[in-house]
């Protein structure tokens, strides 16, 4: 039986601390959030749709073109004029289908796409090629359609509807997530070791109550809360589209899965509950882990990190390793989407299961560890007073609260543990990067051998089919007669395959050339020559019209930006010139990444964000890494978490502030005090964390290539100009900077932004009591005044915004002055306006704590 | 004119907690603020000291506004034990107020050694008991010599050995020249030190003087004890009959008298029991009316 009593006295706790106000709160915040984004995004759905629709229209066009070529010739086959009654069909169906769209008639999209599938469907029949749908995309559009037009269901985009059931699959995609469990971990999960730090477990202990109604009472409750959460997000999912111009929509909309042997729809109502289901399983798995190191472990700052930790840890590592995509492990749960759109790596559903089993377990296990009766802790050995107990001699007051505060850090020792479970964070991050450098590294060489294999085997199958066309030409050549028409059909086929196959036969034997001098290259380090080999190849893709760029950007008729090409080939010329060793992206071809590549599906756009990025496991190369994949994110979080809470920790239960404020200082001498030390301790653990990057991958591997290169954006207004000497694309202009240059500008970028984001907190914890409100005010402040600065409605003012500057790494490469189209963005800008908006909000603590509303007591 | 409070105001929401309080010390006393729960002291201490502002009023500490940080040179408030830092010692607490006021460690030492924590002093305050913290925060509080001191339930958590000492402290520092202003729950020992009362009912201040009001009663047990009354009576000594003992007032009669009296009606005197009365009784008085409890129903 669930224990009732302690289930409910957690409730109460809860409401009483007003914990699910603050999660419906999110919540509600999170979905309007979603909604306003796919609001204002309606109107870009038709451009999307277009660019969708680009391939049809070039595949339409093409069969048109093919029947209008070969009609001369065939105008008195029957079948052939069917199947071109078909074609002429299928444009017109395609410009009705175009027109709805265009029109917005959504209702009636569905009827005209299924028209033109049908047309298409009988051009495959009767033997036509049609290479407007990838692989499986037409059966899937038209299965799709069919369900449509059964059940009377308009055309939905899936990235940006408003109506309720795909609104919902959206918000639940974002919010019903991982970092969303994160989320829960940060609000809710110091509850039993606030029991021991606040000393109320002994409470606890005084009353008949076993410790696993104690643990379960706290896990049901914890869980409750998740509940309750969803709960608010399903009920927002319907009030917000209802009352701000959104749909009602069906639930029977269909979402497709994918099978081992093909495919599927599911409504997604029962996608819906899969989602809810899958989540709650992991949630309650890691929530039984929080009780677990709640059992451990003494502090709440341990017991939440060792509890991310083993969230982010788990999902990376299971993502990282095949042997742990197992359904005994409870991590394989946690892609909800993956195993939900392919039941397949599930087998079995009711294997859902398995995680809720893990949680009872767990809380079993941590039953059986947790200890109620704490004896009380006498006799601790004595502690050595600071500077031997001498009284200071300055008088300067402001440095006699800042020493004191000081002295607080060094005595409670949070630091400490702070600084090492930052150290520790780096030491796994790095290898992490190690194990995957090593891995490409490891996989380069077969990688090309099989290549070259591959290449080896094609030339060989054009050779015997040449060898085969030249033998009938000579054989027709002899026969000395007048051949016939087929006979000048098959010698024109025959012909035209010793020409095209004898030029594919040549460039495949120039590759094969081209790879094993790579590869030979490689081996020896001879970067040069590997670096020339990628120039090579990367031009292959860029000019010859034999390689087919079909990659499925948002360009019109997709393909890769022409920057994207030039900046890559003109990066490896860098690397060239400065004699650096080559660098190995996560896929085979050396790209550089630019903001000119945009992918219609996110999909696509998050896989191509992977392969290029670049890995390396150099010092220098490290904390490019961590400025570059938003990792210092991390220790920005933690930072604020750990000296962003100023006041709150003095107040509520705690009332020491009070006695501070019996001592001859003003609040705002004690405001600033906490503010200075603060600073200067965020200031020092990162430069701390760096450094110890730099040093960790200097040890390992080398310290790293200064003269790196590093792609810098330049606005327009440069490139245009006479005497511009960088590159210029046809998307824009472009020079490299040294890495070095721009670790340097990042990192002082970074680190008054972090400063500023610090100062940000501890104003804003002069009004809460609760470090977490102030966490989480703090996030939304910054995120809110980047997301606002770096909209284009300001762009021509953000400038002095220092929420501007708050991504660096954007900032010290030109790419957020370009994107703004505003020239006064640069490093230096935002170091002065980021120093300025940290005296601004420390001016605003200042007065506020002098100010009567300032509440101590 | 060590302190002034004059008319001061305040309430939360619609609660009115204190209305209109005035007083004045003068001089060097020691002075108890009693009350009930809830009635309002550590509220009007708080306000004294200016962790709390009042709606209405004025408060001057030695001529100066409390709203001056650098009266807490010549003033120190001990609080209840939350404002300690459970992750430093005792002596951190008394190293940070001797830098901030500029004493020497000589003061930090005897301070402590006065009040008795010298053994405890290096260890961590989360290792503490009520006491030892207790101890510790009127150490913090009587390190500087103030002129005045403010006390919150100064008493709470003591033992007797350690309560005495403590009364004693007090009575030493009035000595010295210190004025004390303590709230408590402890009347018996109000009764030992201060000299004025200051009761606070319904937001509003009642001032006693303790000697008004301090009285000695005496209870005899006799073999008789309507022939006892009638004839004190009749030697016109004002006396009552309670729970079957005669009860009179030592400011009333004269003892001689009455055990004259009873010889010569020859009644036996089984017991005779002297007890002191004083803030307690005048307690009772002065709160007959205020409810122990809420009789307001409550949801549960």
């Amino acid at each position: 039986m669930i224990p009732m009593n302690m289930w409910m006295f957690e409730l109460k706790k809860m409401w009483r601390r007003k914990q699910f106000l603050i999660l419906a709160l999110i919540a509600v915040a999170c979905v309007t959030v979603i909604f306003l984004r796919n609001f204002w995004a309606q109107d870009e759905i038709l451009g999307k749709v277009f660019q969708s629709m680009a391939p049809h229209s070039q595949s339409v066009y093409k069969i048109g073109k093919q029947f209008r070529n070969e009609m001369i010739h065939r105008s008195e086959d029957k079948a052939f004029m069917d199947a071109y009654d078909n074609a002429r069909k299928m444009s017109t169906e395609f410009g009705k289908w175009q027109e709805a769209m265009r029109n917005k008639e959504w209702n009636h999209v569905p009827e005209a796409e299924m028209a033109f599938l049908q047309t298409v469907l009988k051009h495959i029949e009767w033997g036509g090629d049609y290479d407007g749908y990838p692989e499986d995309g037409l059966y899937q559009s038209f299965e799709k359609n069919k369900i449509l037009l059964e059940h009377s269901l308009p055309y939905e985009d899936d990235l940006y509807s408003i109506s309720t059931p795909n609104f919902m699959k959206i918000v639940f995609a974002f919010i019903v997530s991982i970092p969303a469990l994160g989320i829960f971990v940060l609000l809710l999960g110091d509850q039993m070791v606030m029991e021991k730090e606040n000393n109320t477990i002994r409470t606890l202990s005084t009353q008949p109550i076993t410790k696993w109604r104690l643990l379960f009472g706290k896990f049901m409750g914890q869980l409750s809360a998740i509940v309750f959460a969803l709960l608010v997000i399903f009920l927002a999912c319907f009030a917000i589209p209802f009352f701000f111009g959104g749909q009602m929509g069906s639930f029977s909309y269909p979402q497709m899965i994918h099978l081992e042997d093909g495919f599927d729809f599911m409504p997604i109502d029962r996608y819906l509950f899969l989602h809810v289901l899958l989540f709650l399983g992991a949630a309650s798995f890691l929530f039984s882990l929080v009780l677990l190191f709640s059992t451990v472990l003494k502090d709440r700052l341990s017991v939440l990190f060792f509890t991310l930790l083993a969230l982010f840890g788990g999902v990376l590592l299971t993502n990282q390793f095949a042997a742990l995509q197992s359904i005994i492990n409870p991590f394989y749960y946690l892609g909800f989407q993956e195993l939900i759109e392919q039941p397949n790596r599930l087998g079995n559903s009711l294997l859902i299961i398995i995680p809720y089993l893990y949680a009872l377990l767990i809380v079993v296990i941590s039953a059986t560890l947790q200890k109620i009766k704490h004896t009380a802790e006498k006799g601790k050995k004595d502690v050595l007073p600071f500077k031997k107990g001498a009284i200071s001699k300055t008088a300067n007051r402001l440095f006699l609260v800042s020493a004191f505060e000081w002295r607080k850090y060094k005595r409670e020792g949070v630091v400490k543990r702070f600084t090492v479970i930052i150290l520790l964070l780096i030491v796994g991050g790095y290898a992490f990067i190690v194990f995957s450098t090593n891995q490409l590294r490891e996989q380069y060489i077969p990688g090309m051998n099989a290549s070259i294999s591959f290449y080896k085997e094609m030339i060989l199958g054009f050779e015997q089919i040449i060898e085969g066309s030249e033998a009938l030409l000579e054989e027709l050549e002899k026969k000395g007669t007048t051949p016939t028409s087929s006979e000048e059909s098959l010698k024109e086929v025959a012909q035209s395959e010793v020409d095209g196959l004898g030029d594919a036969v040549s460039r495949y034997k120039n590759d094969v050339e081209r790879r094993q001098k790579e590869l030979a290259a490689y081996e020896q380090g001879d970067w040069k020559t590997v670096h020339e080999s990628w120039i090579e190849e990367i031009l292959l893709w860029w000019k010859d019209p034999n390689y087919m760029d079909n990659a499925p950007t948002e360009r019109i008729g997709g393909g890769l930006s022409d920057f994207l090409f030039m900046a890559s080939v003109q990066e490896k010329e860098w690397m060239i010139e400065h004699d650096l060793a080559a660098v190995h992206n996560n896929q085979s071809l050396a790209y550089t990444w630019s903001i000119y590549d945009k992918f219609i599906s996110p999909l696509e756009q998050s896989k191509w964000n992977h392969n290029t990025r670049k890995v390396d496991k150099t010092g220098l190369f490290y904390v490019y890494t961590f400025f570059t994949t938003y990792s210092y994110f991390i220790l920005a979080g933690l930072l604020i978490f750990l000296l962003g809470a100023g006041m709150t920790s003095e107040k509520g239960s705690k009332r020491t502030l009070t006695f501070l404020q019996t001592q001859p200082l003003t609040k705002s001498m004690i405001f600033l005090g906490k503010t200075g030390v603060s600073i200067l301790l965020t200031a020092s653990i990162t430069l701390l964390s760096i450094l110890f990057m730099v040093l960790i991958g200097t040890v390992s591997d080398r310290f790293g290539d200064w003269k790196f290169p590093i792609l810098y954006y330049d606005l327009p207004s440069v490139a245009d100009s006479a005497n511009y000497t960088g590159f210029l694309a046809e998307e824009g202009g472009f020079h490299f900077i040294d890495m070095g240059r721009f670790l340097l500008e990042t990192g002082a970028l970074f680190l008054a932004g972090i400063v500023f984001l610090i100062a940000i907190s501890l104003v804003v914890s002069l009004f809460f009591n609760n470090a977490m409100s102030v966490l989480l005010t703090t996030l939304i402040v910054a995120v809110g005044g980047y997301v606002v600065s770096t909209s284009s409605l300001l762009s021509s003012v953000v400038q002095w915004s220092p929420f501007t500057y708050l991504n660096a790494g954007k900032i010290a490469n030109g790419e957020t002055a370009v994107v703004l189209a505003n020239e006064s963005i640069s490093t230096m800008s935002g170091l002065m306006a980021l120093l300025v908006g940290t005296l601004i909000f420390i001016c605003i603590g200042i007065l506020y704590s002098r100010s009567r509303w300032m509440k101590m007591v | 004119m060590i302190l002034s409070v004059n008319n001061i105001y305040k309430s939360y929401g619609k609660e009115q907690v204190l209305k209109g309080i005035t007083f004045e010390i003068n001089q060097p006393q020691i002075i108890a603020l009693v009350g009930p729960n809830g009635s309002g002291k550590s509220t009007l201490l708080n306000i004294i000291t200016n962790l709390l502002p009042a709606d209405k009023g004025e408060v001057k500490i030695l001529g100066k506004s409390n709203r001056d940080p650098n009266i807490f040179r010549e003033i120190a408030f001990m609080q209840d034990n939350t404002v300690l830092y459970d992750y430093l010692t005792g002596y951190d607490h008394l190293q940070f107020i001797g830098n901030i006021q500029g004493l020497s460690k000589k003061q930090l030492l005897d301070s402590a050694e006065r009040i008795g924590i010298t053994g405890y002093l290096n260890k961590k305050v989360k290792n503490y008991s009520l006491g030892m913290k207790q101890h510790l925060l009127l150490a913090m509080a009587v390190v500087n010599r103030p002129k005045l001191l403010i006390l919150d339930e100064p008493l709470n958590g003591l033992d007797p050995t350690s309560a005495i000492r403590v009364r004693d402290l007090l009575l030493a520092l009035r000595e010295e020249g210190t004025t004390i202003l303590l709230s408590s729950h402890n009347l018996a020992e109000i009764d030992r030190v201060t000299s004025t009362i200051l009761f606070l009912k319904k937001g509003s201040l009642i001032q006693e003087d303790v000697s008004q009001f301090e009285r000695i009663r005496y209870q005899f047990k006799v073999d008789d004890v309507v022939k006892a009354e009638r004839a004190l009576i009749a030697a016109g000594i004002p006396v009552e009959i309670v729970d079957d003992q005669l009860r009179m007032y030592r400011q009333d009669v004269s003892i001689d008298l009455i055990l004259q009296t009873l010889e010569q009606e020859k009644i036996t005197i089984d017991d005779i029991e002297k007890k002191v009365l004083g803030s307690e009784e005048r307690y009772r008085k002065i709160f007959a009316d205020t409810p122990q409890q809420s009789t307001k129903s409550i949801k549960v």
